[in-house]
């Protein structure tokens, strides 16, 4: 099994050097913003001369790697931070992201499997169509309209809730009450996607595993109906939603983007649309590596996972 | 007593008699015809209710994508962004209290003033040179439709939000000028209205120089100047004997002319100013844009998943099934491309291929390259979970090949979830795509084609002030949600051979 | 207990956590909005995007402007008149006005004598200092902070980009271009000849004479002072009196009171303070060394600002005559060492030298007859006149050495054939004297007087008072041990995180910044230390900056922004077209016209047009035909446009919009459209007439019914495009035109404008040869669209353009100087299409008729330009005729104005409700409060005290 992870995050490098070639390259080939002011144009060309941009792509990346090898340094931001290392910006702009989904995960997934449980148990009575209406609720309108309702009546009508995260400033750190109390609202936002579907697949595979033959022989040798379904219809059912977690804490990366913009988080979403926009190539390196390393991560862990669940599944086992 | 007595003790011969004495026993040839694998699938799908009302649903949506713009009076292309974000009005129904097209709001006095002068001008009549003050609320073309409490600094009133847009000063040419006169003859409507004289208004209060809503007198303070019997005192632009005058010449053979927009409207474009649905916030008709939208968004969401059901379909079953090396290799292929996250390659396509492939294709290209790798992942898993059954170590004994074990013995048992989630692709594909238009990354709302993603973005736009206009998107994008999803179930248990034969 | 029962008690046990949270949050909640400083006032306001940087030498974006409009001030700032009707200069930094001494520096930095006997306008002007200026820490502001500052921003190897202001334009600072792009060079050099105490005195007042122990060759030719000092002990005594070896050594001494104040170069510039102790060490080196250093005063040097550079004769035939007239200019050379007429690449000597029968050329017959005999013309000029060359090598061609010459090299012509050598005088240069490109800092027209207290500022160009004053709003100083603390190098460029989150910075204005967090707010308190506040203070503002806080939240989204004001926690909002309709009646709106026009620019070049069609879309070359773009114009209705599509603004018709004045100094309500000449140039351009009798009288009526909306006008404009583009084979009956307009992003709006404009030129293409042919459409391309259009790639833009308040000439520059801005209108030429005006330029009663290029016109008005001081009826001719002639093209279609619109809360009260293009709404300056923090916060509990609609 160790020779088995090791090799799996080697291989992990290797897929994330790959991504990274691929994207670097598509940016580069972007033709620059250009200025109209012609003075503020040669400046604009000077600096991108000193920032090596204007030599051939290979001998830029091959600069780009050596920096990172040798002293951990992502390069300097041109756009976004007047030279500011972007190292620093990552650093300064990484925790309000983490703790949003973060907080979001834990909040969501409990509750989402519960719901579904819940729902598979009572398939077909009140409780299931309620869940499921709730359900369909929530995973049906975009994020950005239920966000802008949670902040339009919880936040601005009803005032019980800060309408934007708060500065650290105004709250004293990050894991301060009125912090937490400021972010509540985005938490929300990024839970109910999030809930709802896991929800949905939970009822969906645990009806399915419900209905499969070993429920039968764990019924007929007189185990009672609770007990059959924990220990073997969730813990069967475990196997194809355990991807979806992990699927669903990446999309909760991409669903940020939007909610940090309307709650006016701090965050790395924001900054990657902005590195797109004025085109800050080493900024919008640095948010990839970071997306596309979580979700690389993310797919080995469930690989992992699936050994634990089903012993009669090895992940990579010859035909 | 024994059994036997027990059992036999009223029963006498005659109660007997021989079942066939004659004809052999044997079984009865079916009647019916065999249930084929689909057959049985279609029989199971019709039991489950929820997924028929799904698919009613689903056609009614279609339906309606396709009849809607033929029997709208709007076109796609029409625009009229003078009546931009108005809420839903139709006549029709307006008598049973639903699209009244009217709203409840407060005004502060000067607001009130305003909006009060248009049903006052709107009744000026050309013989008399006067205006009936009583018109101001409740009247034919008034703005105000009812006052509801005045007590407070502000009144609540009922609105007209198609009324409140009064008078417009627009610009036309001589022939048009004529074609409106004639119109008024031959339908009894009056259009044209007295012009303005601009050195009176108030520029102070009046933010916009040529409102032509602004037709009577005010103080200092922003507020209506009225007469002995408190009418409204107008500041008509009158030639040198006191008439009115109707234009006001503009450029070398041009002229400026104040018309009440609501006739003028109607004078266009031949029939009243009413949407269904109300109008987004360039003054399109949301009804007929809603049905493009959803032609488009549901055949690139159908594209999409079919594109993404193949591919993933296949390639998840040569990945799981061979397992070992073969699967290694093509799992870091999906590796590759499931590492980059998807906002990055719908931005690099769109700004890549966009201006020489078109932005549809290139969105497609996006959704598709990465979208496949979900059911290939659930494929494989699903083939790992099925690879070591007995059932299929019988097969593979009794000398089933490969492509057999694979497509006859394994591939059915995936169908059920691959289905569902290939369904649950097309509003997730709506969803995406919505939120790239938020974030500015693609726009595919043009004049001829609207997507609904496009129309939710637009609509989060003016939420705060105007949320009809996310509404009716939404509501679309809820239904496809819930019938697909529904459909999906219905789908899966239709197609899962364990659930073959039993009964709910 | 069975495992059934166990799974419930965990459900039911999770499901009441999560229930109770919710529930309880709200009581939680209520109680613990705090309100702290309640008597203080915080003016709460956001912005959209976080600073780049505050470093005011390279911030570019709004964002960064931001910050410095609380942490900075200029020397000069803009306020509200007492009556709040008009602009006022207030005194900040400085005290006084800035005085014109241009006459003190005559024939110094570039300063003629011209200039100086011009009273209005001056070069050189002296600003004194407000001595309680001080920064956030309280410590002094002197001069010598401005000069090292200005050093920095014009620093070749650090490339601010707040350098653009004063390298080129109006407000060029003398030198500040060549110091900003070659660099600081040394080039002294020894005074030729030995000056008078009265000229020392005349010369150190021009800060133009400078002495350097370590470098220049005053003595035996070779040594500087230093190096003779060292070379042997005993010269030590030379610099003794009488040679006294116990004397004092004047060498030893100079180095340690004066060392430290040598530039980089080593020179350190003479003024009263080291004349004195210099003189007198250096007549007595004079005195010991005798006839080796005649005069105390060769041992100074001065900077030279020109060099000879000798230009070989290649081109053109030069008969006798010519050469004889450079003879005579006594600019004609000849050398024999330097200089490459033979074999691209050999001087005469180099030629001859290198192969011994090479000599055989410089003989009569050359090398077939092998006479060894003939003269060998290189070594007989060598003899004769090679004595005369000068340290450059070259001979000065004169009427006794021109024969001989001219003999030599025919023959040398004659043997190495026409193609090596086409004629005798292609071996002769001609002597030019070139600007030097790199000059030291010192050169650089602004340098501090009178012990720091005050600057002198020298400008390239002539400018007036109230020039200066508007240039001095804006300030360039920065911290500077901070500023050099924050250094490091990225390739060739220095870099310095002054003014960014990861450095220091340290301001001078009535605020500091107190808090940063990137992305999320920026907080303001007062600046104790700022002399505004303090009573004995000069520039004491009593009564003004009430603001105590500023907290400056950053928001992306407006909606957000929206609600924030709605509740209360923002003091003002900006709206767009979407939420504008909600507050039109409100008392809190205030609307300001912005200075940006937006506008379509189309490519009117046929062969670029050509090279698009290949998409095989529809035809583009049409856009060449001039009509075809009238036509289009003609079509649209701009009022329309600013009311409804683009809501909320206004319809332009020019390329310079109401917000822009000709003459601010003398006449404030001097706004450029509302002159008579720029209305003349509208009308005659839509073709309105006016006159007694007619449908409009007077110029203003004709003017106010411009619409440029004319519908019929268009239908024959397009007949005429028609029929030209068919005789010009642009276009092919029947052919469908399609035509994309680029903007870097699509909007709802756009499309909507688009969709438009296409609607329009429907209608007016109905009964013309185009009828349904056309169709205009939006598309987007994120990147490189203004260089797409410029070269061609592209058939149409839409884009906006603004400039500076106070120079409506400045924004024309966008359009015809190519040295100021990319010239976009591809098809286009500035610098070769010309036009010329008849008007009486010179003032002299009799009209004049003048041809000039685009850019020639545009220029003669800037401050280097011919007319910059004659009348303002002048310029306003040579402006409405240029933006006349520029219209008339149709290239560039103005479409609309953009209009600000914002709400301010009922917590603060604005000096005024309409805006000053300068003063805006009073600013933070005269902003008073209707509620301390404390009353606010109890006034928003309730929420329907905040009504603004």
């Amino acid at each position: 099994m160790a020779k088995y992870v090791i090799k799996r995050i080697l291989l992990l490098f290797f897929t994330l050097f790959v991504i990274m070639t691929i994207c670097f390259v598509l940016i580069k080939l972007l033709e620059p913003n250009e200025i109209l002011d012609v003075t503020q144009a040669e400046r604009e060309e000077a600096i991108r001369d000193a920032l090596g941009y204007n030599e051939p792509i290979l001998i830029q990346y091959l600069i780009y790697w050596k920096n990172i090898l040798t002293r951990f340094d992502f390069g300097v931001s041109f756009q976004i931070d007047y030279l500011g290392s972007v190292n620093g910006i990552i650093q300064d702009r990484l925790l309000p992201t983490i703790l949003i989904n973060v907080y979001a995960l834990i909040f969501s997934v409990p509750l989402g499997i519960l719901l579904g449980i819940a729902a598979a148990l009572k398939k077909n009575r009140w409780q299931d169509h309620t869940i499921s209406t709730l359900v369909m609720l929530f995973v049906s309108v975009p994020s950005f309209v239920y966000a802008f309702v949670l902040q339009y009546f919880l936040g601005a009508k009803l005032g019980w809730l800060p309408i934007q995260m708060a500065p650290v400033s105004q709250t004293g750190g990050y894991f301060t009450w009125a912090m937490f109390e400021s972010m509540i609202l985005p938490i929300l936002a990024l839970s109910f996607g999030s809930i709802a579907s896991l929800a949905r697949f939970t009822r969906a595979e645990l009806a399915e595993s419900l209905t499969s033959d070993y429920m039968l022989l764990a019924r007929a040798k007189g185990l009672t109906k609770g007990q059959a379904t924990m220990r073997h219809a969730l813990k069967n059912a475990m196997v194809p939603i355990l991807p979806s977690i992990i699927a669903m804490f990446a999309n909760i990366l991409s669903g940020s983007l939007i909610i940090e913009r309307i709650f006016s988080v701090p965050g790395i979403g924001g900054l990657y649309i902005q590195s797109i926009q004025e085109l800050d190539y080493n900024v919008f390196m640095a948010v990839t590596i970071f997306y596309t390393f979580i979700g690389l991560a993310a797919n080995i862990i469930v690989d992992l996972s699936y050994g634990f669940l089903d012993p009669r599944i090895r992940m990579g086992a010859k035909k | 007593m024994t059994d036997y007595e027990k059992i036999s003790e009223g029963l006498t011969a005659e109660d007997f008699r021989f079942a066939s004495r004659s004809a052999s026993i044997k079984d009865k040839k079916p009647e019916t015809k065999p249930v084929g694998y689909f057959r049985d699938a279609w029989r199971r799908f019709k039991k489950n209710k929820a997924s028929i009302v799904a698919l009613c649903i689903i056609a009614f949506l279609v339906l309606f994508a396709i009849i809607a713009p033929l029997c709208s009076p709007f076109t796609m292309a029409f625009s009229d962004p003078i009546y931009r974000n108005r809420i839903p009005k139709n006549s029709v129904l307006a008598h049973i209290g639903i699209a009244t097209g009217e709203y409840s709001t407060d005004l502060n006095s000067r607001a009130l003033e305003y909006y009060e002068g248009i049903g006052i001008a709107a009744s000026y009549d050309r013989a008399t040179d006067t205006e009936d003050n009583t018109q101001g609320i409740g009247g034919e073309y008034a703005a105000v439709r009812k006052v509801k409490d005045a007590s407070g600094s502000t009144t609540t009133v009922t609105m007209d939000a198609y009324f409140e847009i009064g008078f417009r000063r627009i610009s036309v040419t001589q022939e048009e000028y004529e074609a409106i006169l004639d119109y008024e003859e031959e339908t009894g409507l009056t259009i044209l209205y007295p012009m303005i004289d601009s050195s009176k208004i108030n520029t102070t209060y009046v933010i916009d120089a040529d409102d032509a809503n602004a037709w009577f007198a005010m103080d200092s303070t922003g507020h209506v100047v009225k007469d002995a019997d408190g009418n409204y005192q107008d500041i008509y632009l009158r030639d040198a004997d006191g008439n009115v005058r109707y234009y006001q010449n503009r450029d070398a053979n041009g002229l400026y002319v104040r018309v009440l927009y609501h006739n003028y409207f109607i004078f266009r474009n031949g029939t009243e100013p009413e949407f269904l649905f109300g109008s987004n916030s360039v003054g399109q008709d949301i009804l007929t844009r809603l049905a493009s939208g959803i032609q488009l968004s549901l055949l690139l969401a159908v594209g999409v998943s079919v594109i993404n059901l193949l591919i993933g379909a296949i390639y998840g079953t040569i990945e799981g099934y061979y397992g070992g090396r073969v699967d290694l290799v093509m799992e870091r292929i999906v590796d590759i491309l499931s590492g980059v996250p998807f906002i990055i390659v719908a931005t690099l396509f769109q700004l890549h291929l966009a201006n020489s492939v078109g932005i549809v294709p290139s969105l497609l290209f996006a959704f598709v390259l990465t979208g496949w790798i979900g059911t290939s992942r659930r494929v494989r898993t699903q083939f790992y979970r099925f690879k070591g059954q007995e059932y299929v170590l019988a097969a593979r004994t009794l000398g089933a090949s490969d492509a057999r074990l694979m497509f006859r013995h394994i591939f059915p048992n995936t169908l059920g979830t691959i289905i569902t989630s290939s369904v649950l692709v097309i509003p997730s594909v709506i969803f995406s795509e919505s939120m790239l238009t938020y974030l500015g990354i693609v726009n595919l709302s043009g004049s001829s084609m609207t997507s609904i993603g496009a129309m939710l973005s637009d609509g989060q736009a003016v939420l705060a002030a105007y949320p009809h206009v996310i509404f009716f998107p939404a509501i679309v994008i809820s239904l496809l949600m819930i019938s697909f999803n529904l459909f999906g179930n219905g789908l899966r248990d239709a197609f899962n051979p364990s659930l073959r034969g039993v009964d709910e | 207990m069975t495992s059934k029962t166990k799974f419930r008690k965990v459900a039911s046990a999770l499901l009441a956590a999560l229930f109770s949270i919710t529930l309880v949050l709200p009581v939680l909640v209520a109680c613990s909005t705090n309100t702290e400083g309640s008597d203080l006032h915080t003016y709460n306001e956001y912005i959209s995007q976080s600073p780049t940087t505050w470093n005011t030498h390279n911030g570019t974006t709004d964002a960064d402007t931001y910050v410095q409009g609380y942490t900075e001030i200029g020397l000069y700032d803009f306020t509200l008149s007492d009556d709040r009707s008009t602009y006022a200069f207030i005194d900040e930094m400085a005290t006084g006005d800035p005085v014109n001494v241009t006459s003190q520096y005559v024939n110094r930095f570039g300063i003629t004598e011209t200039d100086a006997s011009n009273t209005a306008y001056g070069k050189a002007w002296e600003i004194t200092l407000n001595p309680d200026a001080t920064w956030e820490n309280g410590e002094a502001i002197t001069a010598e902070d401005y000069v090292w500052s200005m050093e920095r921003v014009l620093s070749p190897d650090m490339k601010n980009s707040a350098a653009a202001t004063y390298i080129t334009g109006d407000y060029e600072i003398y030198n500040a271009n060549n110091y900003y792009n070659a660099g600081s060079e040394g080039n002294y050099a020894i005074i030729s000849a030995a000056l008078s105490d009265a000229e020392v005195e005349e010369r150190i007042a021009e800060r133009s004479l400078y002495f350097s122990l370590t470098d220049g060759v005053p003595i035996l030719g070779a040594l500087s002072l230093q190096a003779y000092h060292d070379l042997f002990t005993n010269n030590a005594n030379y610099f003794k009196e009488d040679m006294n070896p116990d004397n004092l050594d004047w060498f030893l001494y100079l180095e340690e009171t004066y060392g430290a104040e040598a530039n980089e170069y080593g020179y350190i510039l003479l003024t009263e303070s080291n004349v004195d102790d210099i003189r007198e060490g250096m007549s007595i080196l004079s005195e010991n060394l005798g006839d080796n250093l005649a005069d105390w005063t060769l041992t100074l040097s001065e900077v030279q600002t020109t060099y000879p550079s000798y230009d070989l004769i290649l081109e053109g035939t030069y008969t006798d005559a010519d050469l004889q007239k450079l003879m005579d200019e006594g600019s004609l050379y000849f050398s024999l060492t330097d200089g490459v007429p033979i074999l691209g690449a050999l001087s005469l000597q180099a030629y001859h030298d290198m192969f011994p029968d090479n000599a055989y050329y410089f003989r009569e017959g050359g090398k077939t007859e092998m006479n060894a005999d003939a003269r060998d013309w290189y070594v007989y000029l060598s003899e004769t006149y090679g004595a005369n060359a000068n340290e450059y090598g070259y001979i000065q061609v004169n009427s006794e050495n021109y024969n001989d010459i001219k003999e030599g090299m025919s023959i040398l012509s004659e043997n190495l054939g026409t193609d090596n050598l086409a004629n005798w005088y292609n071996t002769l240069s001609i002597l030019t004297y070139k600007e030097y490109e790199s000059v030291p800092f010192e050169e650089v027209g602004i340098f501090a007087t009178s012990n720091n207290s005050k600057f002198v500022i020298v400008f390239a160009n002539a400018l007036s008072q109230w020039d200066v004053k508007y240039l001095l709003t804006d300030n360039w100083i920065v911290y500077k041990p901070y500023y050099e603390e924050g250094y490091s190098q990225q390739g060739s460029l220095t870099v310095t995180n002054y003014g960014t989150s990861s450095g220091k910075y340290m301001g001078y204005g009535p605020y500091k910044m107190t808090t940063y967090q990137a992305n999320s707010v920026i907080e303001f308190e007062r600046n104790e230390n700022w002399y505004g506040y303090n009573e004995e203070a000069t520039n004491y503002h009593p009564g003004q900056y009430e603001t105590d806080r500023i907290v400056c939240r950053i928001i992306s989204d407006q909606n957000t922004a929206l609600l924030e004001f709605e509740s209360g926690n923002l003091d003002t909002v900006r709206l767009n077209a979407n939420n504008m309709d909600e507050y039109r009646f409100s008392d809190y709106l205030l609307t300001r016209s912005a200075s940006n026009t937006w506008s379509i620019t189309f490519n009117s070049d046929a062969e670029t047009l050509a090279s698009i069609e290949s998409d095989n879309l529809g035809n583009r070359r049409i856009l060449a035909s001039e009509d075809f773009r009238r036509a289009i114009s003609l079509s649209i209705d701009r009022t329309s446009i600013g009311q409804n599509i683009l809501a909320g603004s206004a319809a332009a018709y020019s390329f310079i919009n109401s917000n822009y004045y000709y003459d601010m100094e003398n006449d404030p309500d001097s706004i450029y459209r509302n002159s008579e000449q720029a209305m003349q140039s509208i009308v005659k351009l839509y073709g309105i007439s006016y006159g007694p009798g007619m449908t409009y009288e007077t110029l203003q009526e004709a003017y106010s019914a411009v619409s440029g909306y004319d519908v019929t006008a268009a239908r024959e404009a397009f007949n005429a495009a028609y029929d030209y583009a068919i005789a010009n084979g642009l276009y092919t009956d029947g052919e469908n035109i399609h035509i994309n307009i680029y903007n870097n992003s699509v909007s709802t709006q756009l499309t909507a404008l688009a969709n438009y404009i296409d609607q329009c030129v429907d209608t007016a293409t109905e009964g013309t040869p185009f009828e349904g042919k056309v169709t205009i459409e939006l598309r987007s391309m994120q990147t490189g669209r203004y260089d797409a259009i410029a070269q061609g790639r592209i058939e149409a833009i839409y884009y906006s353009f603004s400039g500076e308040y106070n120079d409506p000439n400045g924004m024309l520059a966008n359009f015809v100087d190519p040295e100021v801005q990319t010239i976009l209108e591809c098809g286009f030429d500035p610098e070769t299409e010309s036009f010329s005006i008849t008007y009486d330029f010179n003032g002299d009663g009799s009209a004049e008729t003048l041809t000039k290029t685009y850019t020639e016109w545009q220029r003669s008005i800037t401050a280097s330009g011919e007319y910059y001081g004659a009348s303002t009826d002048v310029k306003l001719t040579i402006m409405a005729e240029l933006e006349y002639r520029l219209l008339s093209g149709f290239r560039t279609l103005p479409l609309v104005v953009g209009t600000d619109l914002t709400l301010r809360s009922m917590k603060v009260e604005y000096a005024t409700n309409t805006s000053n293009i300068f003063a805006m709404y009073g600013g933070v300056r005269l902003m008073t409060y209707n509620y301390t923090d404390g009353e606010w916060a109890n006034f928003i509990k309730d929420p329907s005290n905040l009504t603004y609609n």
